[in-house]
């Protein structure tokens, strides 16, 4: 036999193997596929996604749009998305924040903060988030006061065992309003595609600086204006069950976004630290000897160096957060599997579609969360010329 | 901020830390210094009040603590035993105690680099003692009586969780990342897939599949234990962590090492097995540690799913009307929340270590 047929021969093994293989997972769906149905059957169980147009039949207990329990069922699937993301934004925000501070202590070089730093991430990444909402939820904020002896945080702030009573904010836009907006909006957009012009045509003499910023002043100032006249503003008001207002946070969301945070924020603090540590020193040394400031070396010198290290680890940190507000089912927050698996299985009965309904949110997350973490890596890597 | 740093000398070795630590200057540090000072002490000295100077230590029932005061050690003192081993019949517990004493032997010749005959000492533990264990733990043969997964609780049931999960995924894992890596792409592409789905989804819903699709998947006459379903859920899930950091390290493997077997005319199958999986499992193993580690927290999640892991336990006996105490339920809390912190410490240490033990030339 020689090389060629010997090739060959491989290659057809190959072949017969993926097929074999394929033939062997279509047998074993098959046969999954089969037994379900009899299951499903034997249990009386009806299949299909019809469920989703008829009555949802529960209440939730919190809604940042228009729900109640005549709602349909897709009505429902939305609410939880949107708890689910309201959850999740919150925490990355608060993780970064935390995680951020811990890590510029880390690299302090103070050994006082850098200890500080260690404890901190030591003590939270060690004990199991859930364990750690569980202590906010049952333990921390069962114990606040009641209703009426709420504290009072500023003028129109409560917090009590029932929540944070935030004053409520609403937008309520009139037509000069609109126009308003939009004249606003359409100046921005002008004033940016004017700079991007002048970017790429380089050459033209500028507009003075201090223009730029009295033009930028009063625009702010015009939004500013444009807030305060289109919003309104409502206080929490004491009633017969306890304060009622528009923005509440639920002891439930209020556990889960300080749960979630400190937990993560260690794994936040190690990404950061990582990123900042990996510059490497002939860095530092070429931006002094440059003259520059502190201020500035790091933020054209080190941050954008550091962010290429940083986002990709972090883009898995805050997948891993948005993956976490699934623990809203151990305390009652309704995110999207307390809704799905927890309430709308045990009333419609139908895991399979519910399951798979699941897994395509989670999965288009992921995948959106991939896909935004290379966009913007690409970003940074623009001007990388190695 | 700037202004006054920027005045400052530039130093001849300056570093990351260098750098952030001059925009602290002379008066921030100090000013800084006290107030994290001062943090930790509102912080911790409240803890401590509780946890200690107030606490209570004597009695045996609910009426040993007050409610809403500093922490209630009886709770943990009368409860202790649940908290260990669940509803296991106390007069069987020696076999708990037996089953993982013999597994944290056998676990002393694999956690020590030195020792050699690694495969060996991996493959008994991965083969030989769950047998053992599910032999101890289980009953019903050698004239042990039986004793239901319903009754396991407790720490017992999260170690058995922990240990059990990792046995099986640690060889799926490893075939996952050799199938990812696989140069037939059906093998490639089908293992990618299964990796990436279950990756993309939280713990919990995995364990929902398990306990609710499972028993549709499987024929009527299979009915399977709730905990063996959370210990596949945990399984599969934990196989493709697993995979991921095995295949990342025979990524970071030199291609010389590929070049080198094929240079000594070995086959693929033989390479694989005595050049590049050895090599890639030793790169991998701190990362599988941390793998480990996460499992361990991730195993509080059956609370959810109703059983009676050690977390699950805590809410389960603070729910009993004796003591219905929140000082009782918070002093249950800060017990397993030490319990859980000294393993994932202990683990998290072990892997710095190896870490470490691997970066020194001439380890393996």
């Amino acid at each position: 036999m020689n090389s060629r047929d010997q090739s060959n021969w491989s290659l057809a093994r190959a072949w017969i193997l993926q097929l074999l293989v394929l033939l062997g997972i279509f047998l074993l769906l098959a046969g999954i596929a089969s037994t379900t149905l009899e299951n499903l059957d034997r249990l009386g169980v009806q299949s299909g996604f019809d469920f989703l147009e008829k009555r949802a039949g529960f209440d939730i207990n919190q809604t940042l749009f228009a729900y109640s329990s005549d709602s349909p069922v897709y009505m429902a699937f939305a609410i939880a998305i949107a708890n689910t993301v309201l959850l999740a934004v919150l925490s990355i925000a608060l993780s970064t924040l935390i995680g951020l501070l811990v890590a510029l202590c880390r690299v302090s070089g103070d050994r006082f903060f850098n200890a500080l730093g260690h404890m901190f991430i030591e003590t939270f990444r060690n004990i199991p988030a859930l364990l750690q909402v569980f202590f906010w939820y049952f333990v921390v904020l069962r114990s606040l006061p009641t209703s009426a002896q709420s504290w009072q945080l500023g003028q129109h702030v409560f917090l009590n065992n029932r929540g944070l009573f935030l004053p409520g904010m609403s937008w309520s836009v009139s037509k000069t309003g609109l126009i308003g907006g939009l004249a606003l909006v359409s100046v921005a957009v002008l004033a940016l595609l004017l700079r991007s012009y002048r970017r790429r045509h380089p050459g033209r003499p500028s507009r003075p600086a201090w223009l730029k910023r009295l033009a930028a002043f009063f625009w702010l100032l015009a939004a500013a204006l444009w807030i305060t006249q289109t919003t309104a503003w409502s206080q929490p008001e004491l009633q017969k069950f306890g304060y009622i207002s528009d923005w509440v946070i639920t002891p439930e969301l209020g556990a889960l976004i300080l749960g979630l945070s400190l937990y993560n924020a260690s794994s936040v603090a190690e990404v950061i630290r990582a990123g900042f540590v990996a510059i490497p020193k002939a860095q530092w040394e070429a931006a002094r000897s440059l003259g520059l400031p502190v201020a500035a070396i790091m933020c054209t010198v080190v941050v954008p160096q550091a962010m290429r290290i940083i986002i990709p680890p972090m883009t898995t940190v805050y997948l891993n957060i948005f993956k976490a507000t699934s623990l809203g089912a151990a305390v009652g927050y309704p995110e999207i599997v307390s809704v799905m698996v927890g309430t709308t299985n045990n009333i419609v009965g139908r895991p399979v579609e519910i399951m798979f309904l699941i897994f395509a949110v989670y999965s288009l997350v992921s995948l959106l969360g991939i896909w935004m973490m290379g966009h913007v890596n690409r970003r940074y890597n623009r001007f990388d010329l190695v | 901020m700037s202004e006054s740093s920027s005045h400052t000398q530039p130093s001849p070795a300056a570093s990351a830390a260098q750098g952030v630590s001059a925009l602290l200057n002379h008066f921030w540090r100090p000013a800084l210094s006290i107030l994290g000072l001062i943090l930790i002490v509102l912080l911790v000295w409240p803890l401590l009040q509780w946890a200690v100077f107030d606490a209570y230590w004597a009695g045996s029932d609910g009426s040993a603590c007050p409610d809403k005061a500093g922490a209630c050690w009886p709770f943990i003192a009368e409860r202790f035993d649940q908290l260990m081993y669940g509803a296991y019949p106390e007069a069987q517990r020696w076999r708990v105690n037996l089953g993982l004493t013999i597994g944290l032997i056998m676990m002393v010749p694999i956690l020590i680099p030195r020792i050699a005959g690694k495969a060996i000492w991996v493959s008994l533990f991965i083969f030989v003692y769950p047998l053992l264990a599910i032999a101890l733990f289980s009953g019903g043969v050698l004239g042990l009586s039986p004793v239901g997964t319903s009754s396991w609780g407790g720490l017992f049931l999260t170690l058995v969780i922990g240990v059990f999960a990792f046995v099986f995924a640690l060889p799926s894992g490893i075939l996952l990342a050799l199938g990812r890596e696989s140069r037939t792409p059906v093998i490639r592409i089908l293992a990618g897939i299964w990796v990436e789905i279950w990756r993309s989804v939280p713990t919990l819903v995995v364990l929902f599949v398990a306990v609710i699709m499972l028993p549709l998947f499987l024929p009527r006459e299979y009915e399977v234990d709730k905990l063996l379903r959370a210990l596949i859920a945990l399984s599969i899930l934990m196989s493709c962590h697993i995979a991921e950091a095995v295949r990342g390290a025979l990524r970071a493997l030199p291609a010389g090492q590929f070049d080198a077997t094929r240079a000594l005319g070995l086959k693929r199958s033989s390479a694989y097995m005595h050049v590049i999986l050895p090599q890639a499992l030793n790169i991998s193993t701190p990362q599988i540690t941390n793998i480990i580690i996460g499992l361990f927290k991730e195993t509080s999640l059956l609370v959810i799913i109703g059983l009676f892991d050690l977390l699950g336990m805590v809410q389960a006996v603070s729910g009993d009307p004796e003591w219905h105490l929140s000082s009782a339920r918070a002093t249950g809390y800060l017990f397993v929340a030490l319990i859980y912190w000294a393993f994932c410490f202990g683990l998290s240490r072990y892997s710095a270590f190896l870490e470490k033990h691997n970066r020194t030339p001439g380890s393996y």
